[in-house]
């Protein structure tokens, strides 16, 4: 039987991976992503998100919808589109584990050699 | 012509190939033939190619779900416009949400500034991007 292959996940993608699996299971917007990296030492960017999310949702690795209801901020006349919401697929789990168990191993074999 | 077939988008990522390769090479040769005028037509010709054709194959698929009521100070038709040449639905998509932040979305002002500190870095991003990827250097995505 042929085995399919785990994506390997870049920086960035790793970054969104991770956001999303500590958010679930609600999903995340783009910006909020962003936001939530800027905590950390890893941050992602306004101009890279969206690009980064569509390459992912290519790989399989997140799934998107459009936000159902406006958020409660949201007023009668305010301007309003509904906001593209993400979240991770088992693929992209099994990618972000995959890819934490490899950096797992890198003291071990550093020390170990 | 359903320009989401993976037939064509086989095919237009061949050509796309040719394009970059060809471009290259053409930049190369100007380059130790020194000629200036070369350099800058044939890089010319090759962004002009990899616009129009992000344009072309998407034209069909920037359609949002409902028609937003007022956009503080964004032009819609150009940023529409700027994301087909990019070929991201996504980051048009995401862009448009993100005004609708109210911080960002508070003022003409504010909603400028998150447009271009977004547009830019897309674009070179975008830009990179393609080309490793046509150059087969996917994996230093």
């Amino acid at each position: 039987m042929k085995k399919t292959a785990t994506p390997k996940l870049s920086l960035n993608e790793a970054i969104i991976a991770h956001l999303l699996r500590q958010s679930s299971p609600d999903p995340l917007f783009g910006l909020e992503l962003v936001r939530r990296s800027s905590t950390g030492k890893l941050q992602l960017k306004k101009g890279t998100i969206y690009v980064t999310l569509e390459r992912m949702e290519k790989k399989g690795l997140v799934l998107s919808e459009l936000e159902t209801s406006p958020p409660p901020h949201i007023k009668e006349g305010d301007f309003y589109i509904p906001r593209r919401m993400y979240r991770l697929t088992p693929l992209g789990e099994q990618a972000l584990a995959g890819l934490e168990e490899a950096v797992a191993q890198i003291p071990g074999f550093l020390v170990g050699s | 012509m359903d320009m989401t077939s993976p037939r064509l988008e086989q095919a237009l990522e061949t050509l796309d190939r040719g394009v970059l390769l060809f471009a290259l090479g053409g930049m190369i040769f100007n380059g130790i033939e020194t000629s200036l005028a070369g350099l800058l037509l044939t890089a010319a010709a090759a962004i002009l190619y990899g616009l129009v054709r992000n344009r072309i194959t998407n034209l069909d698929h920037f359609k949002l779900g409902t028609t937003p009521p007022s956009l503080p100070g964004v032009d819609l038709a150009r940023l529409m416009l700027v994301c087909q040449w990019l070929g991201s639905q996504r980051l048009f998509e995401g862009l448009l949400g993100d005004l609708v932040d109210p911080e960002i979305g508070r003022t003409r002002a504010t909603a400028q500034r998150h447009l271009r500190e977004a547009l830019w870095p897309a674009i070179w991003n975008r830009v990179w991007k393609t080309v490793l990827a046509r150059l087969w250097l996917d994996r230093f995505l």
